[in-house]
C-alpha cells in the first residue's frame, strides 16, 4: 500500500512534456494544496469535536522579508523559507502523534504521509526557482519539535489542528506565488 | 501555575485538659492535591504518646461547607508519634473546587477539636479547562468531568463525542464551574473527547481513555521439549492504547510479550498434576488463570526435521526424519504423510515409538509428488505438530499401462482404436505402438506394423468372413505395455439384435441390461453418431455391473446415436443389444429445406405430394410421422389437415378427393416437439373430363398421322400397291351390270365406297373392290365396324 502511494505521487509529479519548470512547480503547489485540504477533511472526520473548534488566531508561521516590497524572487525564498518550517511543523505532528498513539495505518495516517512526501518535493521546486549563486537553500525541516503542548492529548488535538490549517494557507500562497512567477517568467497564465 | 494554600486552623483550641491524653489530636496537617486525589497528611500531639489504644481520626471533607466524604483512619499504639496519611480521590476534580478536609481525634469519649485545612483553586485562565485532563478510567464507571470558565466567561456546553444528551448529566456547581456526570462506555478510538465550550466560542477540552482491566482466558499449557512450559490463552480487548499495556507473568515470571496470547518459561516437566498460572495485569485491575495439567499428557511434538525420501522406486518411496527433543525417541508417535501429486492430496498415518520413517505406496510411476508430515503423541494425544517442511521426489518410469482397446467395424474395413493413456498411465512419452493380427486358426502368423504416437487407430483390411485376434501394446522408454487383445468376430447376418429406443437425460445415456452368462469378462457399451461423422466412443463395465452412465463431452444434442451393448468374453465380443436415440432432441431445423422440393401428381381428384427422405443429420429428433396440409386458394380458407401419417420413413402423401382448384399443400414432420419444418408448394387440378379429351384427341391425332402417312404411301406407291395387291383381272364378260358399284349416300357424310364384285373366267376367284374412302372426323367417332378384306369373297359392309 505505501509503496503504491509512492509510485502514484511519483507519476503524479512526473515533468508533463512541454510545462516549464514554474509550470510544474505551480501545479505541484496546487496538488499539495488539494491534499493538505484533504488532509484536514480526514482529522475532522476523525475528532469531530474540532467541528465547532475556532483555532487560535495568528500564523505558526511568519517569516520575516528583509525588504519592504520583496521582488518576485525575493518572496519565493520567503515562501521556501515558510515551508521549509510547515514541513518541520508536520514531522514534530507526525512524531508526537505516533509518541502517543503509536503507528496507525489509518486514512489520516496514509494522507499525512503524503502530504509529506509532496511538501518535501515543493521544496526541491522552490530550491530550484529560487537560489542564485549568492544564496543556497537547504530543503530540510526547519522546527525543532520542542514545544511543550498544553492541555495533554486533547491540546495536542487543537495543536495539530492549527498545524493543519497553517499547511493549507501555505500551500495556497505557495501555489499563487509561484503563479506570479510563472506569468514573470513565461509571459503567460497557462500552466 | 495554580498553587494549593494551607488555610488557617478554625474551630476553638481546647488544649488544657486535666489529663494529658485530653490535649491529643492532629498537628501539622498538610493538605495537597497529587494527580487528581486528596492527599491529607498530619502527626500526633506529643500528648497523644499517652494513649496506649487504638488513636481513632475522623475526617470529613466538605465543598463549600457541604459534606461531600467522611472516613475514619485507625492509628495503633505502635503508629501514635509518626507522621499519618490520608489519601483519597474527590468526585469532583480538586482543581475544579475547592475542597476542606476537617480533621480530629477520638480516644474514648473524647474528641480532639477539628482541625482544617482547604485546597484553592485559583483561576487565571484564558480559555475553559477540562479536569482530569487525561485518565485511566474504567468503563462503565460513573465518572464526572468539570469544567472550570476564565472569569467572566459564560458556559455554552460541555459533552463527551459519541454520547447522547440523555447519557451525559451537566450540572453547575457555581457561575465558573460545571461538572458532567456520565456512565463512561468503551470506545474504539484511542481516547474519547470531553469538551468544553464558552459562549464566546472560546473551548478546551480533556482526553479519557476507557477501557476494562484483562479480559484474558482459556489458557492451556503444555510442553514441547520437557525443558519448559507454554501457554497460550486468548487475549481480551481492553480498548486501551499503547501507553496502557497488559503485562503479563507466567509462573511469576515476566513474559517477553503476552500480546500474541503466547508465554513460556524454562521448567522440568515432571509427571504429575500441576497448577500453572498466569497474570494478566494493567491499569485497571488484574486477572489472574490457571490450568490444573499433568504436562507429560500434553506434549506438543515438534514438527519433524530432515524429512528425505531415502529410497525412491516407480511405486513406492521410503521417507525418513528426525528429532529435535531426545524424548521423543522414547515416546509413542502418531504420524501423517500428505502425499499431493499435484492434483490430489492423500493423508496416510502411522505410529510407533520414536517413529521416524515410513513407505509410501500405490504411487505413480515417473511422476513428482510433494510431501509434508506431522506428528502427535500416540496415547494421550494433545495436538498435531506443525507441517514439516515439504520435500517433493519424482518416482523412477515404468513401461506403460496396459491400452484399452476396442474396434469399429464398417462395411469394407476394421477400425481398430485405443484409449490415449494420461500422463499417469503413460509413465513416460509414449513413442509408438504396435499392433498385431493373426486369424484366430492361425495365430503363429502373425502380422505386424508400428503406429508412431500420437496417432490412437489403425485402419485394417480384413476377411469379414473370418475372425481375427489383434494385439496393441504401447511403448516408452521403459519398455512395452503389456499387450492389450481384442478378437474381431466374423460377419454373421444372423448376429442381428432388435434395435430399440433410447432417449438419454441431464446430459447422459442411462444403459441397462439383462445379464449375459456369456460376459465372463464385462460388458462393453460403445456409442457413435448413425450418420457417421465420427469415431465411435465406448466404455467397459465389470461383470457384475449391468448398468451404465454414458456423460461425454462428444455427446451432442440433436445427434442420433447408435449405442450397442457387447458381451466380453473370452473370444471376440457378442452384442447383445442395440439402441438407437438422442441424448437430448431438439426441435428440427426450419431452414435448410427439410425436405428438398416438394412433388406432386394428380391422379383423377387425388393428389400425390412427395419430398426428398430427411438425411439423419438433419434428424436432430425423432420423426413420429407427416402431416399434410391442403389450402384451397380460390375459398381462402384456413389450412387443413389432408391426410397424415405415422410412418416415419414415409416420404409421399396423397390427399383424396379434391376440387379442380388450385390448392397450396404443406407437409410438416411430427416430433415431440410438435410440427416441425414446413415446406409447401402450389398445385393446379385439372377436371377429369379435360383428360379425357386430352387424352382422344392425342389419339385421334396419331390415328390421323398414321393413315395420312399410309395414305400418302399407298397415294404414291400405289401402281406397285395395285399391282402386288390387286392385279389386274381380266375384264370378266358381263351380263348386266351388277354390282358395279354401290355408293352411299347419306346426308349425314360423305362417305362415299364403291365395290365391285368381280370374277375371274372360271369364277374360281372373286373379289371385291373397294375404292378409297374418306370419311369425316364425326362419322368415325359413330362408326361401329369397318373392316375389309383385300382378299376373299366378302362383302364388307360400312355402315352410317
Amino acid at each position: 500500500m505505501a509503496e503504491q502511494e509512492e509510485q502514484q505521487i511519483t507519476v503524479l509529479d512526473t515533468p508533463v512534456p512541454g510545462r516549464s519548470r514554474t509550470g510544474r512547480a505551480v501545479a505541484l503547489a496546487r496538488l499539495l494544496h488539494h491534499e493538505c485540504t484533504h488532509l484536514l477533511q480526514l482529522y475532522k472526520a476523525k475528532e469531530t469535536f474540532l467541528s465547532d473548534h475556532t483555532p487560535d488566531g495568528g500564523r505558526i508561521v511568519s517569516p520575516s522579508p528583509d525588504s519592504e516590497e520583496p521582488s518576485t524572487e525575493e518572496q519565493v525564498q520567503l515562501l521556501h523559507a515558510a515551508l521549509r518550517q510547515c514541513l518541520g511543523l508536520l514531522h514534530c505532528v507526525i512524531l508526537k502523534e505516533e509518541e502517543e498513539w503509536g503507528e496507525l495505518e489509518g486514512d489520516y495516517e496514509t494522507m499525512r504521509k503524503n502530504v509529506r512526501g509532496r511538501l518535501e518535493h515543493l521544496l526541491h521546486s522552490t530550491k530550484a526557482l529560487a537560489e542564485t549563486e549568492d544564496t543556497t537553500l537547504e530543503v530540510t525541516p526547519d522546527h525543532k519539535c520542542t514545544e511543550e503542548v498544553d492541555g495533554g492529548v486533547f491540546g495536542l488535538k487543537m495543536w495539530t489542528y492549527r498545524v493543519l490549517l497553517e499547511l493549507i494557507h501555505w500551500a495556497d500562497h505557495a501555489a499563487q506565488t509561484l503563479h506570479v512567477l510563472h506569468k514573470e517568467r513565461e509571459g503567460t497564465e497557462e500552466i | 501555575m495554580e498553587m494549593e494554600k494551607k488555610v488557617g486552623k478554625a474551630g476553638p483550641d481546647y488544649g488544657h485538659f486535666s489529663s494529658g491524653v485530653l490535649r491529643c489530636g492532629p498537628q501539622n496537617m498538610t493538605l495537597t492535591t497529587p494527580d487528581q486525589n486528596i492527599l491529607l497528611t498530619w502527626e500526633d500531639d506529643p500528648a497523644c504518646l499517652a494513649v496506649h489504644d487504638i488513636l481513632m481520626y475522623e475526617l470529613v471533607v466538605l465543598i463549600a461547607d457541604k459534606q461531600v466524604h467522611d472516613d475514619k483512619v485507625a492509628v495503633t499504639p505502635d503508629q501514635i508519634g509518626s507522621t499519618h496519611s490520608w489519601n483519597w480521590t474527590p468526585n469532583l476534580h480538586p482543581k475544579c473546587v475547592s475542597h476542606s478536609v476537617r480533621l480530629s481525634s477520638r480516644y474514648k469519649n473524647h474528641t480532639s477539636p477539628w482541625k482544617q485545612e482547604q485546597t484553592q483553586v485559583i483561576n487565571n485562565r484564558t480559555r475553559p479547562e477540562v479536569f482530569p485532563k487525561m485518565g485511566l478510567f474504567m468503563a462503565g464507571s460513573r465518572t464526572t468531568f468539570c469544567c472550570v470558565l476564565p472569569a467572566g466567561e459564560i458556559f455554552d456546553k460541555m459533552y463527551l463525542t459519541g454520547y447522547s444528551s440523555t447519557e451525559m448529566n451537566t450540572t453547575e456547581i457555581n457561575n465558573q464551574t460545571y461538572a458532567l456526570t456520565v456512565d463512561l462506555k468503551a470506545s474504539n478510538n484511542v481516547c474519547t473527547n470531553v469538551k468544553c465550550r464558552a459562549m464566546s466560542t472560546k473551548d478546551n477540552g480533556a482526553c479519557a481513555s476507557i477501557g476494562y482491566p484483562p479480559g484474558d482466558r482459556d489458557l492451556h499449557c503444555e510442553t514441547r521439549d520437557f525443558q519448559s512450559v507454554e501457554c497460550l490463552w486468548t487475549v481480551g480487548n481492553t480498548h486501551l492504547d499503547i501507553k496502557s499495556p497488559t503485562v503479563y507473568q507466567l509462573l511469576g515470571s515476566p513474559c517477553a510479550d503476552g500480546s500474541k496470547g503466547r508465554c513460556s518459561q524454562e521448567v522440568q516437566v515432571r509427571v504429575g498434576e500441576q497448577n500453572w498460572t498466569l497474570t494478566a495485569q494493567n491499569q485497571l485491575g488484574t486477572v489472574e488463570l490457571t490450568d490444573r495439567a499433568d504436562l507429560t499428557k500434553r506434549v506438543h511434538v515438534f514438527a519433524p526435521k530432515g524429512v528425505t525420501a531415502s529410497a525412491v522406486n516407480a511405486r513406492n518411496v521410503s521417507l525418513v526424519w528426525g528429532w529435535r527433543v531426545q524424548q521423543y525417541n522414547n515416546l509413542n508417535i502418531t504420524c501423517r504423510v500428505n502425499v499431493s501429486d499435484g492434483e490430489i492430496h492423500t493423508i496416510s498415518e502411522n505410529f510407533g515409538v520414536g517413529l521416524n520413517f515410513t513407505v509410501l505406496d500405490d504411487l505413480i510411476p515417473d511422476w513428482t509428488y510433494t510431501v509434508m508430515v506431522k506428528c502427535g503423541t500416540t496415547q494421550h494425544f494433545w495436538k498435531w505438530s506443525e507441517w514439516s517442511s515439504s520435500i517433493n521426489f519424482h518416482t523412477k518410469g515404468d513401461v506403460p499401462d496396459a491400452l484399452d482397446v476396442w474396434m469399429q467395424m464398417t462395411d469394407n474395413q476394421t477400425l481398430l482404436i485405443w484409449k490415449m493413456l494420461l500422463a499417469n498411465q503413460s509413465y513416460g512419452h509414449i513413442i509408438d505402438y504396435e499392433v498385431t493380427w493373426a486369424h484366430t486358426k492361425t495365430p503363429e502368423r502373425k502380422n505386424r506394423t508400428k503406429v508412431a504416437h500420437p496417432q490412437d487407430h489403425l485402419a485394417l483390411s480384413l476377411d469379414t468372413t473370418e475372425e481375427y485376434i489383434i494385439s496393441v501394446t504401447a511403448r516408452n522408454i521403459n519398455g512395452s505395455s503389456s499387450p492389450s487383445t481384442i478378437t474381431i468376430p466374423s460377419s454373421n447376418p444372423a448376429n442381428r439384435v432388435n434395435m430399440s429406443r433410447i432417449l438419454g437425460r441431464n446430459g447422459s445415456f442411462s444403459l441397462s441390461w439383462s445379464a449375459s452368462p456369456t460376459a465372463s469378462c464385462g460388458y462393453i457399451v460403445d456409442w457413435w453418431p448413425t450418420s457417421g461423422e465420427s469415431r465411435v466412443e465406448w466404455l467397459k463395465v465389470p461383470p457384475s455391473q449391468t448398468n451404465a452412465s454414458i456423460f461425454s463431452k462428444n455427446v451432442q444434442d440433436g445427434l442420433r446415436y447408435l449405442l450397442s451393448i457387447y458381451a466380453c468374453t473370452q473370444g471376440a465380443p457378442v452384442l447383445l443389444e442395440r439402441r438407437e436415440g438422442y441424448v437430448k432432441e431438439k426441435p428440427l431445423p426450419e431452414e435448410g429445406g427439410l425436405f428438398g422440393t416438394l412433388q406432386w401428381k394428380q391422379q383423377d381428384s387425388d393428389v400425390e405430394v412427395s419430398w426428398d427422405p430427411i438425411s439423419l443429420r438433419a434428424q436432430t429428433a425423432f420423426i413420429e410421422g407427416y402431416i399434410l396440409y391442403c389450402l384451397d386458394n380460390k375459398n381462402n380458407n384456413n389450412f387443413a389437415i389432408c391426410v397424415s401419417t405415422e410412418d416415419p420413413e414415409a416420404t409421399s402423401l396423397t390427399a383424396r378427393n379434391l376440387q379442380i382448384s388450385s390448392y397450396t399443400f404443406a407437409v410438416k414432420a411430427r416430433t415431440v416437439f410438435g410440427e416441425c419444418g414446413t415446406a409447401t408448394i402450389i398445385a393446379t387440378l385439372n377436371s377429369p373430363t379435360d383428360y379425357l379429351i386430352k387424352a382422344v384427341f392425342i389419339s385421334l391425332v396419331t390415328v390421323f398421322g398414321l393413315l395420312s402417312l399410309i395414305t400418302i404411301i399407298c397415294y404414291k406407291q400405289w401402281a406397285c400397291i395395285k399391282e402386288k395387291v390387286y392385279p389386274p383381272i381380266p375384264k370378266p364378260v358381263l351380263t348386266d351390270k351388277w354390282l358395279t358399284s354401290l355408293a352411299f349416300d347419306s346426308p349425314k357424310s360423305t362417305f362415299r365406297l364403291a365395290i365391285c364384285f368381280v370374277c375371274n373366267e372360271d369364277c374360281s376367284r372373286c373379289g371385291v373392290k373397294i375404292g378409297a374412302v374418306l370419311f369425316t372426323w364425326i362419322r368415325v367417332i359413330t362408326m361401329k365396324h369397318i373392316s375389309w378384306m383385300f382378299q376373299g369373297c366378302i362383302v364388307n359392309q360400312v355402315h352410317q
